[in-house]
């Protein structure tokens, strides 16, 4: 009867430990499902009605990183110390937010996004669109094309990771040449991708040419920003007039801050 | 005589090959990384010790879908404890389950486009470690199923183990560990 009574007890201690176990994971339906209950919606637009609501100044300040893929340490970092600089209008990601294209990296990315006391927009990369990363980027962020005018700047955020598509041609060369020519009410325009075109294997070589004519032939460009090579790059390597400016990647534990004045560009190197 | 004898042998033999041919067990697991519901069979072996299944799970759009996944898994079962007269608890088994999602953005190779090795793992190939912990409930009136048993399993998979490891500091072990739970029947 006792040894019974202890078995039960026993009995009763498992199931208990195994209740507090369930506590501490979620369930999971597939790596690659592209939500769950908790995942958020069109961030990139929730983070514009934020950016709306900033008064503007004249000056558009940046905070300009890519490639959060997995660096999730330096991620907490770089929240910390954007959050000190009081002046920034806005945090761009130049795409590859993950690295395998899963959800749950998303959200681990987007989690700690979500303490920036200032809007972040992702940009989406290669990286973001493997396996169901296209589905869950575009629920979660929104269009993977899309364009905003914020104090007198064009921010044309776009889609350039062509390596990863067979079934059309990325970049989308008829939507970027409308969104470039209607610029009635701003004065700059900065595009945003994550594939530079100088990228010889990631960017459609057919395209190679083309896009950088496109750009030079936009009288009022004024920075071309992509992400992906995982160096800090600023020059003109098509030599036609066009700034390129690639972003550090987190793991290089800094970010490019752009203040853009009246057409002019300052720079300066953050590290966190 | 000699053929008759022959004769019975081979259906004794048949019936024997056909009856080890039918699965020991029937399941149906909710979440646990292979579909929102997952149907499953399979054998146990080695005086089971070892239990394998193959769970072929589905995930409607409206839970984050839709997915189609096939998945295999082979646990080990190292220790039983009967805890009353009909009930045995599996405190803990533990093994390896590999999942494959079925859709054109899902690779098992990658496209010629990609240089070789540009991405190291497989898109439609997930590997899991699991554990299982359960409650079986042994019946003696229910024709031929012998047993019922009510499973929690835990499990993680290759990437999020990537992401883990290269993050130990910001991540909880208790981030990539996902939960699933299921009822089976043996047989």
């Amino acid at each position: 009867m006792r040894r019974q009574c202890e078995l039960q007890t026993e009995f009763l201690c498992w199931i208990f430990l195994l209740l507090l176990l369930t506590g501490c994971g979620s369930f999971e339906f597939s790596p690659n499902q592209v939500s769950d209950k908790d995942s958020p919606r069109d961030l990139n637009s929730k983070n514009l009605i934020k950016l709306f609501a900033n008064p503007t100044d004249d000056t558009v300040t940046v905070v300009f990183v890519g490639d959060s893929q997995r660096w999730y340490d330096e991620l907490d970092r770089f929240v910390e110390k954007v959050n000190t600089l009081d002046d920034v209008d806005l945090v761009l990601l130049a795409g590859d937010v993950s690295d395998f294209g899963l959800l749950q990296e998303f959200e681990w990315v987007t989690g700690r996004l979500g303490h920036l006391k200032k809007p972040y927009i992702g940009v989406v990369g290669n990286h973001d669109l493997i396996a169901n990363g296209e589905k869950v980027f575009t629920r979660m962020f929104g269009p993977t094309d899309f364009s905003f005018v914020y104090d007198s700047v064009k921010f044309i955020c776009h889609n350039t990771n062509s390596l990863e598509y067979s079934n059309r041609k990325v970049p989308d060369m008829t939507w970027l040449s409308r969104e470039l020519s209607g610029t009635e009410d701003a004065a700059y325009i900065v595009t945003v991708s994550h594939v530079p075109p100088f990228s010889p294997l990631e960017f459609d070589r057919e395209l190679a040419e083309s896009y950088p004519l496109l750009l030079s032939r936009t009288p009022k460009m004024l920075l071309s920003l992509h992400g992906h090579v995982h160096q800090h790059l600023d020059f003109y390597p098509f030599e036609d007039g066009i700034r390129y400016m690639t972003s550090y990647a987190f793991n290089q534990n800094a970010f490019v801050l752009l203040k853009m004045v009246n057409g002019r560009v300052f720079k300066s190197i953050v590290g966190y | 005589m000699l053929a008759l004898l022959i004769g019975s042998a081979d259906r004794n033999c048949c019936a024997q090959f056909l009856k080890n041919l039918v699965p020991d067990h029937l399941g149906v697991q909710y979440a646990g990384s292979i579909g929102w519901v997952s149907v499953g069979t399979g054998y146990d072996l080695f005086r089971s010790r070892i239990r394998t299944g193959l769970h072929y799970g589905y995930l409607p759009k409206d839970f984050g879908g839709e997915l189609h996944i096939l998945s295999a898994s082979v646990y080990c079962q190292p220790l039983k404890i009967k805890v009353a007269k009909a009930f045995t608890i599996h405190p803990l088994d533990i093994g390896i389950k590999s999942a494959y999602h079925f859709g054109d953005q899902f690779y098992l190779n990658w496209p010629e486009r990609f240089p070789r090795g540009y991405y190291w793992w497989k898109s439609a190939l997930r590997l899991h470690l699991a554990t299982e912990s359960s409650v079986t409930r042994e019946l003696k009136n229910a024709g031929s199923i012998k047993a019922v048993t009510g499973y929690i399993e835990l499990n993680t998979n290759d990437l999020y183990l990537v992401s883990y490891v290269l993050n130990p500091t910001v991540l909880a072990i208790t981030d990539i560990i996902k939960i699933g739970c299921g009822i089976r029947i043996h047989f």
